[in-house]
């Protein structure tokens, strides 16, 4: 299995009221290596929490979380980081580009915490591999304000996989876009799957989304069910 | 819910902002509060040091040189029922035997009871006969009572001593006495009637042991008159006018029997012009005499040496004498071998400037011959001259003159035994006056006939037509003058405001970032509420209430603070500053309506800029508000930077090379201007840095890394970036350039156009040099003949008429500078001193002290400094002074030397000064030249001869050194107090580091989720911001470099190196400081917020 969750529940405190708030309850679930899921509730429902607890940028209040086979309670924050770096890629609502650098610079940018170098030089050419497959490869000069939205998800989706991660994480990834840009992204992950046979967790609204990625799991009131 | 409970609500739930704000508002008042309440404290210490230097004095007459009855004072205090105190001032030195350690210049008052009577607190305690010091004389000698001290006391000169045939020496007369009390500030030891925070040194003699010393019994030349209700000077003036005499006026009237006629003599020998003009037109002509001591009488080869001759009015004579004829006596007729008819030649001296003397001769004949002594005719006519009068035979004379003793004859030695200083000739009363016109007075005796008044109407006629200004005795408000002078004087709040203009600008840049990034961090709120139907006045108000409490309670808090800032500053100038002030005597003062004011003011310009800053960023869109919109890459256009790199970089280079190739301490603010062209070119490039690269892609060049990354996220918002930039170049080269600024004089060549005009050594005496220091004789006289060093000497001597300070040293107003008279052909022909400012452009500057302006206008120079900044005047403007006569006299400015020994003094030409304050003899100031080898041993000798002359002398470039001072101290506060402002530049950028981050959220969010860890993050937002720090301090650096280039090149400026250092690296620790806190709190948010859709 690539990624488990084990009863994970997630609760938070308000500071002021101290009133506690269950956000998930007793989550199980697991993604092996080239399966896709997607995860589909109403605003508010936990959605983002639990993509951040799967991609190892929170942790559970109680529970098991098991990444590649390992329980990630016992790794340090840069242990994490690490993963997060060249296990996982994370593409968001909003594309989240940095506006200062370009689209080539944008997609380069996990590649910086990368130790080998041998990795980060071929990251290079598998760039241009990438932003060939979208179709974006006359403009890695061009900077996000200059591009459109879709252009810049399927950028985010690009930069996503630089570093051939084993897990792809998409939180709402086509949220932000119009229909024909939704169909569009939401295509890309699918095809990014099936050709790479990278895992992929997508959470989304979009019930035709969730349809095009894989199996569709209900989060709702914090409980995950498969209608 | 209501407005109040909104607003009450956003305060404490926004406190953290407001308590940001707080804190800039507060460093703004209490520094802005600090500085008025400085002015205040100084103006206080020197209104304060009024009264200590006056004690009860309200009034004061001074007679100058002249002396009065000492019992004209108690007079006038019966009279007005007032308190009032004659004294006897005059100068000399101290001296304590057993250490051998000396005061050149003292302040000698032979004072009585009456004086310790005007003391505010008691009076010190007499324990014994003997004399009071000042504290200071004790503390710089180490004596205390019981201790006994040398004093050489300055002899006095009734006759002034430019007059005709005054005694040669002035000298001095030593007094050995016990010390028997110390007088503290508030007991009058620092009595002084010059405004002025420096205290003299002072010591009190008994005033009969003094006057008798100095043959003076029973004369005084000060009088002090204490305040009371109702009483004014114009009062105190009629009651002089009331009881003076006509000993008050130095003036005599006797009986001659022989001649039936009451003579009028004067304690001067000549009767002051003033004097005499009143006698003009008065019903009783008077006979005017003018008697003159002559050289000798020639006729055919016989001569007749040293006798007296008379010339009179018509009306003295029987037959009075024609312009060119001469009556002379039988004596002389046989002596000469001379009858009527025959003409003799007779030779006299002409006595000039520096007893400079001049033989002439003029021919007469002779119209007739008379008996030696007749009614008329005898020794009655003869002056009392001092060193004539008493002689006992011709070989005892001193006339002033050379005798030359060879020529007197026994004959003549029999004259002077038989009919003393009975004159031998007699000349019309207009040839005398053609003759021997002189400043002091044209007659030495007037005669009125006997039967016409008596002698008490005479007496009271001669009262009423004279007034005491004719001779300029008048009373003053001393001490009105005195509180003028200190409220007036250097405004040091206007100045600690200026100094402190980084401090205060820097706080409210902090004040207006701070609160710029509260607003915009709050900018979805206010869209919302804007959304919900708020109008936007509405909402400036709302936030305008929200952040008054934090404004009232700053302004407050900083007015409180204010008082501390102030203590630290009055502490600063009372010690370290000393320099600024010359004096320790500020003392705090609150005034309740300055800190007032300083509150007021300050809530007033943090309100202003809170609300500017609140309605400009209400005028965002309200949807690109609500959507919070990020920051766009923009991508500015290059072409005004790259054109203000040309200028800059071009603008230095030309700049630079052309004061490298033309003197480059004289074009110190070119090169100043260089440097600032460089900061603004060197920022310009920085700035097109920034800017995206539109070249080949960093894939391309095989470049993209960490290093890229950082300089890409500072080009992020180039704006705030480049705002940060420039706040630490200005702040950095502003204050280097400052420290550089400090000029020293000190092992500088002397050049002619410099401030010394290429002088050695400027020396003063407290007893006057009435010779010429140029001729053999006046070397002889001083006992400097025959030495090595004397070959290659110069002298230029100056008069001087005592006045106020008007150099940089004195706080006080200055109402009437000391007066200089000088020989400005010297200057001139040594094209000596430089000028910045001319009434008239003129070839010879100098000589513009020649010029004629009209009657009653002398021109004048002083230091363009004195003339701005001391007088508060400008050049063509006037000063007007009373000369000896009481005449008003204005001195023209026409001309402002740049910084020059000269500071503190007027200068007018030496023959403008003689015609309007003749009986100011000698000179007790000058500028000696010596070539640079022999000027220790000059300073020796001079040490060594005249140290009975009360000799101080300094190289001329430590005096100027000394002016310097005050201006280099206040560059050190300025410097200091400006790299306290970049310091808290450098919290701004830390705030702004703070809000760059809170911008950047999302994409620090992002680059966590991509993987890279905390130390990762820590160390990229580190190094962005290391670099906006070092950019802009490097930049200031460099450019401060050119800018102080002729500093560095030139040993006129003494950079304070060290301290430079000190500073810079304190700004770049605190900037580093910041940087590290702020970076540390960026990363250790909780990104993952960031990143919920939720």
């Amino acid at each position: 299995m690539i990624c488990e969750l084990l009863h994970v529940h997630k609760s938070f405190v308000n500071n002021q009221s101290a009133i506690r708030r269950e956000v998930l309850t007793d989550i199980s679930l697991s993604l092996a290596k080239g399966q896709a899921m997607s995860i589909v509730g109403p605003s508010g429902s936990g959605k983002s929490t639990l993509l951040h607890i799967l991609g190892l940028l929170d942790t559970p209040t109680s529970g098991t979380v098991m990444f590649d086979g390992n329980d990630m309670a016992h790794h340090s924050v840069n242990q994490l980081a690490r993963i997060r770096n060249q296990q996982i890629g994370f593409v968001f609502q909003s594309h989240h580009l940095l506006p200062q650098l370009n689209l080539l610079e944008n997609i380069l940018l996990p590649t910086l915490p990368l130790e080998d170098k041998t990795l980060k030089k071929s990251a290079r050419g598998r760039a241009k591999e990438l932003l060939d497959l979208v179709g974006m490869a006359d403009k890695i000069r061009q900077f996000p304000g200059q591009l459109s939205g879709g252009e810049c998800q399927r950028a985010a989706v690009v930069r996503a996989l630089i570093n051939q991660p084993k897990l792809i994480l998409a939180d709402e990834p086509t949220g932000s876009l119009d229909e024909a840009s939704a169909q569009q992204i939401g295509q890309l992950l699918s095809d990014l799957n099936h050709q790479n046979n990278v895992a992929m967790i997508v959470v989304t609204h979009s019930l035709k989304l969730a349809n095009m990625i894989g199996q569709v799991h209900f989060l709702e009131g914090g409980v995950l069910t498969t209608k | 819910m209501n407005r109040i409970k909104f607003v009450i609500r956003s305060l404490i739930f926004f406190r953290r902002q407001h308590l940001w704000v707080f804190l800039a508002a507060v460093i703004s008042t209490a520094v802005l509060t600090g500085a008025l309440v400085i002015g205040d404290s100084v103006k206080y210490s020197l209104t304060r040091l009024v009264d200590q230097r006056l004690g009860k004095v309200e009034y004061a007459m001074m007679a100058g040189d002249r002396f009065v009855r000492s019992d004209l004072a108690d007079e006038i205090g019966h009279d007005l029922h007032v308190a009032a105190s004659a004294v006897l001032m005059t100068e000399g030195m101290a001296i304590n035997t057993e250490s051998q350690s000396r005061i050149s210049s003292v302040q000698m008052l032979g004072v009585d009871d009456d004086f310790w009577k005007l003391v505010n607190e008691i009076p010190p305690a007499l324990t014994s006969p003997g004399i009071v010091v000042s504290q200071n004389v004790a503390d710089a000698l180490s004596v205390k009572p019981g201790d006994e001290l040398l004093l050489r006391v300055r002899s006095a000169e009734i006759i002034p001593l430019n007059a005709p045939f005054s005694e040669e020496e002035t000298g001095t007369m030593a007094l050995r006495l016990p010390i028997s009390a110390i007088a503290g500030d508030n007991q009058l030891g620092r009595f002084s009637l010059r405004n002025n925070q420096l205290a003299p040194y002072n010591i009190f003699v008994p005033k009969k042991l003094l006057s008798d010393k100095m043959d003076l019994s029973g004369l005084s030349n000060l009088i002090l008159v204490a305040d009371k209700e109702g009483l004014t000077q114009d009062a105190l003036n009629q009651s002089l006018s009331k009881n003076r005499k006509l000993k008050d006026a130095g003036l005599s009237l006797s009986y001659l029997a022989d001649s039936s006629a009451l003579q009028l003599l004067s304690d001067r020998v000549f009767i002051d012009k003033s004097i005499s003009d009143r006698l003009e037109n008065w019903p009783i002509e008077p006979q005017k005499i003018l008697t003159y001591f002559v050289n000798s009488f020639r006729f055919h080869g016989n001569e007749t040496p040293y006798s007296f001759v008379t010339a009179a009015s018509e009306n003295f004579f029987d037959k009075s004498p024609g312009d060119n004829q001469i009556i002379i006596n039988s004596w002389l007729a046989k002596d000469l071998g001379i009858s009527v008819g025959d003409s003799l030649q007779m030779s006299y001296f002409a006595i000039g400037p520096m007893r400079k003397l001049v033989e002439k001769s003029v021919w007469l004949r002779v119209s007739e011959v008379v008996p030696v002594e007749s009614a008329s005719l005898n020794r009655s006519l003869m002056p009392a001259f001092p060193g004539l009068t008493e002689a006992g035979n011709c070989r005892d004379w001193e006339a002033g003159i050379p005798i030359d003793l060879s020529k007197i004859r026994d004959q003549d030695e029999q004259y002077w035994t038989d009919y003393r200083g009975t004159p031998k000739a007699y000349i019309s009363l207009k040839k005398g006056l053609q003759l021997w016109e002189n400043p002091f007075g044209n007659y030495t005796a007037i005669r009125f006939p006997a039967d016409a008044l008596s002698f008490s109407e005479l007496e009271s006629r001669l009262l009423q037509s004279i007034k005491p200004s004719d001779i300029n005795l008048s009373f003053v408000g001393v001490r009105e003058r005195g509180k003028q002078a200190a409220s007036n004087g250097v405004d040091f709040g206007q100045l600690f405001l200026s100094l402190s203009f980084f401090v205060i600008v820097a706080a409210l840049l902090l004040l207006v970032l701070v609160y710029s990034l509260n607003v915009e961090s709050r900018h979805r709120e206010t869209g919302i509420v804007h959304a919900l139907g708020f109008n936007k006045s509405q909402l400036i108000r709302l936030r305008m209430m929200e952040a008054l409490p934090a404004l009232l309670l700053s302004a407050l808090l900083g007015g409180i603070l204010g008082v501390l800032y102030n203590k630290v500053m009055l502490w600063g100038l009372n010690s370290v500053w000393n320099d600024a002030v010359h004096a320790d005597m500020l003392k705090m003062v609150i005034r309740p309506q300055t800190i007032i004011v300083g509150i007021l003011t300050g809530m007033v310009i943090a309100t202003i800029s809170i609300y500017v800053v609140t309605v400009r960023s209400f005028r965002k869109n309200i949807v690109a508000v609500i959507r919070s919109q990020s920051v766009s890459v923009r991508f500015g256009k290059n072409l005004i930077n790259k054109l203000l790199v040309v200028l800059g970089w071009g603008g230095t280079v030309a700049l630079v090379f052309y004061s490298l190739s033309n003197a480059l301490v004289q074009n110190a603010s070119l090169v100043l201007a260089a440097g600032f062209l460089f900061l603004m070119g060197s920022a310009s490039f920085v700035s097109i840095l920034l800017n995206p690269a539109k070249g080949k892609t960093s894939f391309e060049k095989n470049l993209f890394g960490s290093g890229e990354l950082i300089w890409k996220n500072v080009g992020r918002n180039k704006n705030r970036s480049m705002a940060v930039v420039w706040l630490l170049a200005l702040g950095t080269f502003t204050i280097i350039v400052t420290g550089a600024n400090r000029k020293t004089f000190v092992n500088t060549n002397n050049q002619r156009t410099s401030g010394t005009g290429g002088f050695s050594l400027w020396v003063e005496t407290s007893v006057p040099i009435l010779h010429d220091l140029n001729t053999r004789e006046g070397r002889s006289t001083y006992g400097l003949d025959g030495e090595e060093v004397m070959k290659n000497t110069s002298f230029v001597q100056f008069y001087n008429l005592p006045g106020d300070d008007a150099s940089c040293l004195n706080l006080n107003q200055v109402q009437l500078p000391q007066i200089l008279g000088v020989n400005p052909h010297i200057f001139n022909s040594l094209g000596a001193f430089s000028f910045s400012n001319l009434l008239d452009d003129a070839p010879s500057p100098w000589l513009q002290l020649t010029k004629n302006r009209g009657s009653g206008i002398i021109p004048a120079i002083a230091d363009q400094t004195v003339i701005q900044w001391g007088l508060m005047k400008s050049i063509g403007d006037t000063l007007n002074y009373l000369n000896e006569r009481g005449d008003t006299i204005r001195l023209l400015l026409v001309g402002g030397l740049n910084p020059s020994v000269f500071q503190g003094n007027i200068l007018i030409s030496d023959s403008c000064f003689l015609a309007n304050f003749p009986s100011s003899g000698g000179s007790k100031m000058m500028l000696v030249e010596v070539p640079p080898s022999q000027e220790k041993q000059m300073e020796q000798l001079l040490k060594s001869r005249w140290v009975d002359y009360g000799v101080e002398m300094m190289p001329a470039p430590e005096r100027l050194a000394a002016f310097y001072s005050v201006t280099n101290t206040y560059l050190n506060i300025f410097m200091i107090l400006g790299g306290l402002g970049v310091i808290l530049g450098t919290v701004g950028m830390g705030i702004v580091l703070m809000r760059n981050m809170l911008d950047r959220k999302h994409e620090l969010a992002v680059m966590k989720a991509l993987g890279f860890t905390q130390k990762q993050l820590f160390r990229l937002i580190v190094m962005e911001n290391m670099w906006l720090l070092a950019l802009g301090m490097t930049i200031g650096i460099m450019s401060a470099l050119i800018g102080i280039l002729p500093s560095l090149l030139s040993p006129a400026f003494q950079i304070p190196g060290y301290f430079l250092m000190v500073l810079v690296v304190s700004v770049f620790f605190s900037g580093s400081v910041w940087i590290l806190l702020a970076s540390h709190w960026a990363v250790k948010r909780d990104l993952g917020n960031e990143l919920r859709n939720d």
